[in-house]
């Protein structure tokens, strides 16, 4: 399953940016100027949502949205 | 210790953050080790902290959002947060915070304030460790008093916050046992 478009959807709750300028390669910190507060509460706020846990030793690989998208993909099809 | 603090007029956009930060940083260079801004060449550690090529004397750290610049610039290892103080985010409280941090929080006159009072001192001792978010956030707790003086279970580490700005919230930790930081560090940069 695609998680993008949720992923998407929460992200655009802490950037005012149109959902064109989201795709796999985006980086929040980077592209749409997010804070690593802003990260830490889409992060948690997609961990509610589906249901998935993701370790904080993990974050710093979770570069973009693509890599966000496929860390959750995993563990949801895991769960 | 050198902190360069500088407000943003109106909401600067993420170049505009970036490009004040730098300024901010050859500046603060240039006043604490007489590093010229042509001597600079930054590279960045495993976890993407910053540091200067051929200098590990000298440490740096740079936070910004749209509100505010903040520079810190040391001879041990420091980590520095800026926060334009919004409405609180649940989501992060669960992950981040400590059950009697949350009391805290919910306790104060102006609680969004005091969520980002924690949230900035404990990011800023993961930067000053160089590990960005990696760090289980939850373990590193504060407790800050009324006259705004943060004190942690880290006593390796100094904290300090800054709130000369309105609707801002800026925290400072350094790692240096026994290391000060004075209200006279801070100094205050035209945007």
């Amino acid at each position: 399953m695609n998680m993008l478009p949720i992923i998407t959807t929460v992200v655009r709750e802490y950037a005012d940016v149109p959902e064109s300028a989201i795709t796999q390669d985006t980086d929040p910190l980077r592209d749409l100027d997010l804070t690593s507060y802003d990260l830490m509460g889409i992060i948690g706020r997609l961990e509610s949502e589906l249901g998935v846990s993701v370790a904080e030793r993990d974050i710093r690989n979770l570069v973009t949205l693509g890599d966000l998208d496929d860390y959750i993909k995993a563990r949801v099809v895991r769960s | 210790m050198t902190v360069m603090v500088a407000q943003c007029p109106g909401e600067a956009s993420g170049p505009e953050q970036r490009d004040a930060a730098q300024r901010l940083l050859r500046v603060g260079l240039e006043r604490a080790f007489g590093i010229r801004s042509t001597e600079i060449e930054v590279e960045r550690n495993s976890f993407g902290k910053p540091r200067l090529r051929g200098r590990p004397g000298v440490h740096f750290n740079i936070a910004h959002c749209r509100r505010a610049v903040a520079v810190m610039v040391a001879d041990c290892p420091v980590g520095v947060d800026v926060e334009a103080v919004r409405r609180r985010d649940a989501h992060v409280a669960d992950r981040c915070f400590d059950a009697s941090e949350m009391v805290r929080v919910e306790a104060a006159s102006d609680p969004d304030r005091e969520f980002f009072r924690y949230w900035t001192l404990k990011e800023s001792y993961v930067k000053a460790l160089g590990c960005g978010l990696s760090y289980p956030l939850r373990g590193v707790q504060f407790e800050v008093s009324q006259d705004g003086e943060p004190a942690s279970n880290r006593p390796q580490a100094g904290f300090r916050l800054v709130e000369d700005f309105p609707a801002v919230v800026i925290a400072l930790c350094w790692l240096q046992p026994g290391g000060r930081s004075a209200r006279s560090d801070v100094v205050h940069v035209a945007w």
